[in-house]
């Protein structure tokens, strides 16, 4: 548990305190709902069952025979339906505003904060909550080698203060294969220099602000440009890397994982990158999580394969594995059906679940709050008319910590 | 040494052609070649091979189909194979009459799946008898003859091959004209699947490797702009249609006028036939929609535009289909009373907007509210911003486009359409809407032999096509071709199996 | 002999007025090569062989020969000697044109003008005649093959050769095959329209003339009256009438009424005329090549230069699309070094099998490694498919052919030749094949008695690429070598 994971409920605890006082203190709703699909670590499907929340956590999870529900509880009976955790998506940039999606002011722009755009009332994020999604990290563009700080939010309320639990939620670097649209003349050393410089500067400036809180020196000048790096540094929250093709990805682990030793979020790892597991398996998956989309198959004309990128990724070894869309690329309420493709591709139906859950949540390093139906955990969950990865199951109802944030029966369905 | 060489050269040819496989259509090189009916006898486990996840026990999401497959099978199934086999009998009788010194039939017999005539019930354990290209016969009890290729489907789904009702990319625009059949997106298609193709107001085959065939019926349709924000199109099409109409009701009466004055007296007629400039040239195609000798088409959203459509096809009597109708679901009532057909988009995304005094906008429930209405619906996969539905997208985008048109079918599935009506959305409904259900759409005795086979039920998202059969050939066999046969081989859907080898990092010299 | 004697001999030669034969009022000019290596295409290569050459013809090929004394000695026994190569496709030194459709009526030679630099590409690297095509895509007309000369730049060897059509794109180029044979059909069937029109004429009239004849024997029994004794007069009687035969077959409908009556186009004087000769109705000179070879008629085939496998399907699919009375005779081209045609090689390999005659079937091709489609699998199809039995006729896949080009040509071959294509075929895919495309082979594309002293001396294997051409005879003149 990093000490930064506690600052940000801090942050937002404004915003909290507003919500919490819609719901008494200690008042009990009870889900009866026909399978819970928990992902925690030991992979429990609990049937039939009834789940306790209080506060917005999760309080237990029980089978409805052996349950004891309070009078005074609310019970909403949907037994016809699976209950799976919110889903997590990693890669989104519809949470927020897509015209300010890229600030291409310089090559890096570590300052920036997407925290400043985030807009979870537009039309296109309320459609997240249909597809079962709660919580999104939001990022900038690729458009340049650092577009800055993602930030994590939930789809819910109509401010950034609202929707958001983190910030930063990450830091945005696209190692290759866009910024060089930035200008004529950026190629891949150029991007690699130019990073490697403004990272360096970056670590500078974190390592003296974490040598003076240490007693090691003076206080550095508060500079808003760096000062996000120095939680990146420590670890407490992770680089989400555009890369993709096996040559960036291997200057992503290299350079960034191992170089800058910051834990790394492989964002896309399309195309042949899959051909790097190995790499990733020496660093440790506790360093670096592989995210792959929104293209989920690679036709390998070398030999005339389709390859099922990540089928592929599993095959090297890599089981810390998530999918993305890349929303709007793929519209993030279809997130599990980018799971269901990369099952189609040979990857396997429960893995891909995970994938979008517990996985995501660990890779955010939220997974103490998101990404499984746990006792203590954020009662962020979706209920489903079957397996959620299958496209014909629809998700009816979706709640973000106790609060109904989308349910099918009112208004339009939304997917 | 040079012939060592040469034969080593030819070995390695014949096994890069491994890639064709099947889908040579030589007749050299048929007889000893005995390649698509490999039996497959240890193919996935004899129970269904749908479970997924480690959950069961929920007996509400899928196999609906099944269910009511098998409600109303049980007395029908067998008429069904009795008819079958009589007209089974009959062909064969022709056959032998007729084709005494022809060459020989070309037989294939499916044998063992789970047939979906689509159009019929689901026959559990049938037999497909395809000859020449065409379906002999369907049944349990069905006669292969001993010269029949055969392939066991065991343990696999058997329907008719989808139909795409919109494409592009794959074949030309006259499919006999310039398509090149062996292009990659053809066995991709074929594993979505789809074996029939609309392309321009042209119906095509997928028919990878040969041109046989390929071209199923053209001009099907008529495309027409009838929306309000171009009003002047709008009265161009009722002044034509109104002209043409007029012109055919005054041919008429001429017609009627002269039979009359011929019984009359034995003079010349000075009777003029009406002047026939409003059925010439591009107003000809007027009087096919009014003699319903072509499908009007149109492509409209708003509710407006829908009901405005609507009141078209009724006043002239036209037959319609609309392409999108994303508000179709506001006014499934008017459309599925004015016998309108509907090519619908279930992932299209419109958020509508909300200050309007009525419902507007799309939704995933679009298909199933107006399958409820009795309007005919087909699907189509949705463009987005980076995809285009109708293609066959190399670049990694999956499940938005041709690649996976089941997966538009499950999301309408999603919305409501029941399972069995998503299948034929697909398939019959499909070939209804375009005129061309006398070939394709079903699986029917003296229908072309589109087939697919498949792993499992087609609206599960991790099926697979197993074999395409296309005009009776085994147009992609997904063991043959090295695409996907690398993708879960034995059909297992808990594993993830082992990986395939790669390019990299091999080195030159070193073995595949 | 050095330059400056030759371009003093050119003022000589030029005033011969390309008289090649004048030998016979002088002695026999004798040439007598002594060569490291012969590779003389036809047979097997000789080693430290001697070629004798009289008056530019090849007169003996063997090991050390009885070499008359006045005799002019090359001594290239350092040298490797072949035939010198045909180029049997180019446009070389040609303008770019575009054009498309049906043109059958075009000719190359009306574009190929004599120009000594331009030309010299060629002969610098080894041809010594060459077939320009029509430009552009469709059916874009037929070849014209020259000698290559140093001094003339060119030289006629045959100005109306094979049709040339492209089938790279079915999109783009067969509904232009299926119009063009459409065309040549209908023509064909006006042909025939015309002579059953005119045989039926005959009957009548010879039915008449026969009348006639009796009438007036009956009458000149019967005693006295004019006799239309000349009528029956040969020669005059079967003088033609182009006009009013061609005017008949093309104007009548095809129901022909007037073909009972006599001739009603000459008027008055028709009793005194015949239906005359046959003159076939004049044919759309833009299908008329095509119709000479749906017929059978035409001396060279039609070479199509087919895209790819898909190609060789629509094709196949054009030929049955349009009824005709048989197939033209054709040669494929294979030029697209992409081209996935080992799709095919099924059927081309039943082609070659199939085929009748000593020589194999002819296919045009650009040496190259060929990919197999959608991987890096690399074939060696055109090892394939000499070894299936074709002659291949090899040619840069590039119009233009510039010397570069033509140069690449010999060192794909000798690529292919390390990946086992036999090294014979690959030199007969240089001379012999193309001659034998061409229809000059019982002059050229050989080093064997009797046939033109064209020669290519290189100093190696002509097929590795370190080897260069030395120096190029033509007639028994050496018309270039290095400096």
């Amino acid at each position: 548990m990093s000490r930064f994971k506690s600052l940000p409920r801090v942050a937002v605890a404004g915003a909290l305190g507003l919500l919490g006082a819609s719901h008494a203190s200690g008042e009990t709703t009870v889900y009866r709902v026909g399978k819970v699909l928990t992902m925690d670590a030991e992979d429990r499907v609990v049937n039939h069952a009834a789940v306790f929340i209080e506060d917005g956590r999760f309080v237990s999870i029980e089978r409805w025979r052996d349950a004891e529900i309070p009078e005074d509880a609310t019970v909403i009976d949907r037994r016809e339906l699976w209950m799976a955790p919110g889903l997590v998506e990693l890669h989104n940039h519809v949470l927020g505003s897509l015209f300010d999606l890229n600030d291409g002011v310089y090559l890096t722009n570590p300052g920036l904060r997407a925290l400043d755009i985030v807009e979870p009332d537009s039309d296109i994020a309320k459609q997240a909550p249909a597809g079962g999604l709660t919580t999104a990290l939001l990022i900038p563009g690729s458009a340049t080698n650092m577009g800055g700080f993602g930030v994590v939010g939930k789809f819910r309320g109509s401010t950034p203060e609202d929707s958001a639990i983190r910030s930063p939620g990450s830091i945005k670097i696209a190692q290759a294969g866009n910024p060089e649209g930035y200008w004529y003349g950026v190629r891949r050393r150029f991007m690699n220099f130019n990073l490697r410089r403004t990272l360096t500067k970056a670590q500078d400036y974190a390592n003296a602000y974490d040598a003076w809180e240490a007693g090691d020196g003076d206080k550095p000048d508060y500079d808003p440009v760096y000062h996000g790096f120095v939680g990146l540094f420590r670890g407490d929250y992770p680089a989400t890397v555009h890369t993709q093709i096996y040559q960036v990805m291997m200057t992503t682990v290299s350079m960034l994982a191992e170089e800058f030793e910051m834990k790394v979020v492989l964002d896309h790892s399309t195309f042949d990158g899959y051909k790097i597991a190995p790499l990733v398996l020496e660093v440790g998956e506790d360093r670096i999580i592989t995210m792959n989309g929104p293209r989920q198959m690679f036709v390998d004309y070398s030999q005339r394969k389709v390859m099922g990128n990540a089928a592929r990724w599993w095959q090297g070894g890599i089981r810390k594995l998530g999918v993305n869309t890349d929303s709007p690329v793929i519209p993030q309420e279809e997130l599990t059906v980018q799971a269901a493709v990369a099952c189609w591709y040979g990857w396997t139906p429960y893995e891909a679940l995970a994938g979008i859950t517990r996985v995501g949540a660990e890779a955010l390093m939220v997974d103490d709050r998101l990404g499984s139906i746990e006792p203590g955990k954020d009662a962020d969950f979706a209920l489903w008319t079957g397996d959620p990865i299958d496209p014909r199951s629809a998700c009816l109802l979706t709640v973000i910590e106790g609060e109904v944030v989308y349910d099918a029966s009112k208004g339009k369905r939304r997917f | 040494m040079r012939t060592a060489d040469l034969l080593r050269v030819l070995v390695a040819l014949v096994a890069s052609l491994a890639f064709v496989g099947a889908s040579v259509p030589l007749a050299s090189a048929e007889p000893d070649e005995p390649t698509p009916d490999e039996p497959t006898p240890d193919e996935p486990s004899p129970d269904e091979p749908t479970p997924e996840t480690p959950e069961e026990g929920d007996e509400e999401d899928e196999s609906e189909s099944d269910e009511s497959g098998s409600g109303d099978t049980e007395p029908a199934e067998d008429e069904a194979s009795d008819e079958a086999t009589e007209e089974d009998g009959v062909g064969n009788d022709e056959a032998s009459e007729e084709e005494a010194d022809e060459p020989k039939d070309e037989l294939l017999a499916i044998i063992g799946g789970n047939v979906h005539t689509v159009t019929g019930p689901t026959i559990p354990g049938g037999t497909v008898l395809i000859r020449n290209g065409r379906i002999d016969a369907i049944g349990r009890r069905v006669t292969i003859p001993d010269e029949a290729e055969v392939i066991d489907a065991s343990g696999h789904e058997v329907y008719p091959g989808l139909i795409a009702v919109d494409s592009s990319g794959l074949l030309s625009r006259n499919p006999r004209e310039g398509t090149d059949p062996y292009a990659i997106q053809l066995p991709f298609v074929l594993a979505a699947g789809i074996t029939t193709a609309i392309t321009s107001d042209n119906a095509g085959k997928v028919t990878s490797g040969t041109l046989d065939g390929i071209l199923l019926r053209e001009n099907l349709f008529i495309e027409l702009e009838y929306l309000s924000t171009e009003p002047a199109k709008r009265r161009e099409i009722r002044r034509g249609l109104g002209d043409a109409r007029r012109y055919l009701r005054d041919l008429a009466a001429h017609e009627r006028e002269k039979a009359l004055e011929k019984l009359g007296e034995d003079e010349e007629s000075e009777l003029e036939p009406p002047d026939d400039e409003p059925v010439k040239g591009r107003n000809s195609r007027y009087k096919r929609l009014l003699e319903g000798d072509a499908i009007a088409r149109f492509e409209a959203d708003e509710a407006g535009d829908l009901v405005a459509i609507a009141d078209l096809a009724e006043e002239f009597g036209l037959r319609v289909i609309i392409i999108g109708a994303e508000e179709g679901w506001t006014v499934a009532d008017r459309l599925g009373r004015a016998d309108i057909s509907v090519v619908v988009r279930p992932r299209a995304f419109n958020p509508g907007d909300d200050d309007r005094m009525r419902a507007n906008g799309a939704t995933i429930e679009n298909a199933g509210i107006l399958h409820r209405h009795g309007v005919p619906v087909a699907v189509i996969p949705a463009d987005t911003w980076f995809t285009q539905g109708t293609q066959v997208g190399l670049w990694g985008l999956a499940g938005k486009d041709l690649k996976h048109l089941a997966y538009s079918a499950a999301f309408a599935v999603r919305g409501g359409l029941p399972s069995r009506a998503a299948i034929e959305s697909l398939t019959i409904t499909a070939a209804r809407t375009l005129g061309i259900d006398d070939r394709v759409g079903s699986l029917e005795v003296g229908k072309d032999a589109d087939v697919i086979i498949t792993d499992g039920d087609l609206l599960h998202f991790m099926t697979h096509v197993r074999y395409a059969v296309v005009n009776g050939r085994v147009a992609y066999d997904k063991a043959e071709d090295t695409l996907f046969n690398h993708i879960r081989p034995d059909g297992d859907r808990a594993s993830v199996g082992e990986a395939p080898a790669d390019h990299w990092p091999r080195r030159l010299g070193e073995p595949w | 002999m050095t330059r400056s004697v030759r371009t003093l001999f050119s003022g000589l030669v030029a005033a011969c007025l390309f008289t090649t034969n004048a030998g016979a009022e002088y002695d026999p000019e004798i040439v007598v090569v002594k060569a490291g290596t012969i590779i003389t295409a036809s047979g097997d290569a000789i080693e430290g062989g001697e070629i004798i050459i009289e008056d530019g013809e090849i007169t003996l090929v063997g090991l050390s020969l009885d070499s008359p004394k006045n005799a002019e000695v090359i001594d290239a026994r350092d040298m490797t000697v072949m035939p010198g190569m045909i180029l049997a496709r180019t446009r070389l030194n040609l303008p770019f044109i575009r054009r498309s459709g049906v043109n059958g009526q075009f000719v190359a030679r009306d574009e190929v003008y004599p120009d000594l630099t331009g030309f010299r590409p060629a002969l610098e690297s080894g041809y010594t005649a060459v077939a320009f095509v029509p430009p552009g895509t469709g059916i874009t007309g037929r070849a014209s093959v020259y000698r290559v000369m140093e001094i003339d730049g060119l030289r006629t060897l045959d100005a109306d050769n094979y049709l040339r059509a492209t089938f790279e794109d079915a999109a783009r180029d067969k509904g232009a095959m299926v119009q063009a044979l459409t065309k040549a059909q209908a023509e064909i069937d006006k042909i025939e329209e015309a002579r059953e029109e005119w045989e039926k004429q005959k009957e009548a009239w010879d039915k008449k003339q026969a009348e006639a004849k009796k009438a007036a024997e009956k009458e000149s029994e019967n005693g006295g009256g004019d006799t239309p004794a000349d009528e029956g007069d040969a020669p005059k009687g079967d003088e033609p009438k182009p006009e009013g035969a061609r005017r008949r077959a093309t104007e009548e409908p095809s129901g022909g009424e007037t073909g009972d009556d006599s001739d009603p186009t000459n008027g008055g004087e028709k009793k005194d005329e015949g239906p005359g000769e046959f003159v076939p109705p004049e044919i759309d000179p833009s299908v008329k090549p095509l119709v000479d070879l749906i017929l059978g008629e035409a001396e060279h085939p039609l070479i199509i230069e087919i895209g790819g496998a898909s190609e060789m399907l629509h094709l196949r699919d054009a030929f049955e699309q349009v009824t005709i009375d048989a197939e033209p005779k054709h040669v494929l081209a294979m030029l697209s070094p992409s081209g996935d045609y080992s799709y095919q090689i099924e059927s081309l390999a039943s082609v070659a099998a199939g085929h009748e005659g000593d020589d194999g079937p002819l296919l045009m091709v650009s040496p190259a490694m060929y990919t197999e489609r959608y991987t890096v699998e690399r074939v060696n199809l055109l090892g394939e498919l000499a070894f299936a039995g074709f002659d291949l006729v090899s040619v840069p896949s590039s119009l233009r052919g510039s010397s570069s080009q033509l140069e690449d040509v010999r060192q794909e071959l000798g690529m292919l030749v390390r990946e086992g294509l036999d090294h014979d075929e690959a030199i007969r895919s240089l001379t012999l094949h193309p001659a034998r495309l061409l229809g000059i082979d019982t002059d050229f594309g050989s080093i064997e008695k009797g046939k033109t002293a064209d020669l290519v001396f290189f100093n190696g294997d002509p097929l590795d690429p370190a080897s260069s051409v030395q120096k190029v005879m033509i007639e028994g003149r050496i018309e270039w070598e290095t400096e």
